[in-house]
């Protein structure tokens, strides 16, 4: 089953088109990546998911409830929070952890304690959000989104704003959920090692149209879109040989690395035919990392 | 429906501009009061010398009445301004604050959530009236003592304090209303865009033109004169004047209470309409 399905999702604002006939399906279950670079359409798709903006054209469905017809049901369940989340700055978190919760149909102290504790603000919990730093604001952002216990948690950008140790509790603390309430997670990035850690699927969008959706296994396996990374001296001479053998050009070139997109066939062949030319082959190392199999779709794209 | 209209109560009353109404009234009255107080004697003398041959005066003209009926004929323009602090930032602040990407992402509707907004707005209208009638009529029959009550209409007419005292009652209702009308515009301004001095701006600069036209004695301004919910604004006078004239207070009313429901379901309509971009 799928737990968040829309088709056809376009909105454009003025001459930007910002989201492009996009389809998408989460499976439940899934901690789904939703990658691209700034400017991708991320945070528009998510504002749409969650009803603040209306698509043009296209389709929302969220547990099987339409966004567009069935709203309160649709969100019933969902948690959320985009962008570096916003507070009644003069109001503890408590305070507005009660005002939203009243959205949610009257949420108890108790959870409220309990989802400060998750979150590790409990210390916090009585000042203002206004003296708060952006950190602890974005804890506070999944502190209110996961309140109702709802099934699904949709997160735009839960790290952007964090340090290197933020963005690691961050992570165990989506991955925890995840794995301990049973929710469905779509979170939005343009780290691709984030999405590559922590997600089980990944869709690429990029000038608002989706490239590519599908298991991470599958994308960093399928074939032919694998980046190998061939360590060689001379590098010039080397340079067109690759070139000429595998019909393409290199996606990176630096020091003595040629980075470029093959096939696991075609790599014996280009071994073979550096050597011949006496090109010294030092090393042949896969990158199938999502990072460069995305730089690989979006430059190909914009080229 | 009440817990969305508290939380809107609580959110208005986080934020000092929420307060400045009731610290201008806190402020403003009591000083009118002590210049009566203190100048009343002489007032007294005044109005004896010109009226005393016709009016057999009992007790003291300077009086509550007497002062906060002439503070309300001052201040019926002030306190629209004061209703603006909120009704202008009730619904574009939030956009601004960046909150209604978590306000409006729950499973409630934004219909209920604008109408919430409204009432609080209302209820806040009512609050500062409230507060305005306790700190004038309240205070000041405390401090200056009750009396008879001269109001000048095609002559002089004396009231008694009784009489006084409901025709003020229905005084306050009727600013009420007007200050419905003008919560309502700013609401309307409040709900168009997402920074809230814009309507505060809006607002006042409808209020002058439309008061502009009311005030000013020229033939232009004659023909516009009835299309201005401000022409309405001096209702509340009516409720002086004896008798009563009930019929143009009742189509004045509607004209008031029409031009708030347009102006309502304007913010409504908008508000459900509205991309989230903030
Ligand atoms: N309010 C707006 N008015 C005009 N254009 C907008 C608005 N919001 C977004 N856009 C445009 O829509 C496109 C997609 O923006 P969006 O914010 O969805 O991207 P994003 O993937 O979230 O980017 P980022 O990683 O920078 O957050 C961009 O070209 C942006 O300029
Ligand atoms: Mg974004």
């Amino acid at each position: 089953m799928n737990v968040i399905e829309t088709s056809g999702l376009s909105k454009s604002f003025g001459n930007i088109r910002s989201v492009i006939d996009l389809s998408l399906a989460v499976p439940a279950g899934s901690i789904y990546g939703f990658l691209g670079p700034n400017g991708a359409g991320k945070s528009t798709t998510i504002r749409m998911l969650l009803g603040l903006v209306k698509p043009e054209t296209g389709t929302i469905s969220i547990l099987g409830n339409s966004v567009n017809r069935l709203r309160n049901q649709a969100l019933n369940e969902v948690g959320a929070f985009i962008e570096d989340p916003d507070f009644y700055a003069n109001l503890s978190a408590r305070t507005n952890l009660e005002i939203l919760g009243r959205l949610n149909g009257g949420i108890s102290a108790e959870r409220i304690a309990q989802v400060l504790t998750t979150v590790g603000l409990t210390a916090r919990a009585d000042d203002r959000v206004k003296a708060y730093s952006r950190g602890m604001r974005q804890r506070l952002g999944i502190a209110q989104a996961i309140l109702g216990q709802p099934r699904v948690l949709i997160l735009d950008e839960p790290t952007s704003t964090l340090d290197p140790a933020g963005i690691r509790d961050m992570r165990h603390l989506i991955l925890r959920l995840a794995r301990e309430e049973n929710m469905t997670v779509f979170l939005s990035s343009h780290i691709l090692h984030e999405v590559e850690q922590m997600c089980t699927h990944v869709a690429v969008i990029d000038h608002g149209r989706l490239i590519r959706a599908g298991t991470v296994a599958e994308l960093l396996g399928e074939s032919g879109k694998i980046i190998f990374e061939i360590r060689v001296r001379p590098l010039e001479k080397a340079l067109s040989i690759i070139s000429a053998e595998l019909d393409t050009r290199p996606t990176d070139v630096s020091g003595d690395s040629i980075k470029v997109a093959a096939s696991r066939e075609a790599i014996p062949g280009v071994i073979r035919r550096l050597t011949a030319a006496r090109v010294a082959v030092l090393a042949v190392i896969p990158r199938t990392s999502l990072e460069d199999y995305f730089l690989a779709l979006t430059a190909g794209l914009t080229e | 429906m009440t817990a969305l209209i508290y939380n809107e109560l609580i959110k208005a009353f986080s934020k000092y501009r929420t307060y400045i109404s009731f610290a201008a009234i806190l402020v403003l009255l009591p000083l009118v009061l002590w210049g009566f107080s203190v100048g009343g004697g002489h007032m007294q003398r005044d109005i004896e010398q010109q009226f005393g041959d016709q009016f057999l005066f009992v007790g003291t003209l300077v009086n509550g009445f007497m002062a906060t009926y002439i503070t309300m004929n001052f201040l019926w323009i002030h306190i629209p301004f004061l209703i603006t602090l909120l009704a202008g930032d009730i619904v574009a602040g939030e956009g601004a604050g960046g909150t209604y990407r978590i306000y409006l992402i729950r499973p409630v509707s934004r219909l209920r959530i604008i109408l919430a907004k409204l009432i609080a707005t209302y209820l806040y209208t009512l609050m500062v009236i409230v507060f305005f009638a306790l700190m004038s009529l309240g205070l000041g029959t405390i401090w200056l003592g009750q009396g008879d009550l001269a109001v000048v209409h095609d002559g002089i007419i004396l009231y008694s304090a009784a009489d006084a005292f409901w025709r003020f009652l229905l005084g306050f209702a009727f600013s009420f209303v007007n200050l419905l009308v003008v919560a309502s515009l700013c609401f309307m301004f409040s709900a168009l865009v997402n920074n809230g001095i814009g309507p505060i701006i809006g607002t006042m600069s409808i209020m002058f033109v439309g008061l502009a036209i009311t005030n000013i004695p020229i033939d232009f301004f004659d023909a516009l004169r009835p299309w201005s919910f401000t022409t309405y604004f001096n209702i509340w006078q009516q409720a002086f004047h004896d008798p009563i004239p009930w019929g143009e207070i009742i189509s004045g009313l509607a004209i008031l209470l029409g031009h708030s429901l347009v102006f309502a379901i304007i913010a409504v309509v908008v508000f459900n309409r509205k991309d989230i971009l903030t």
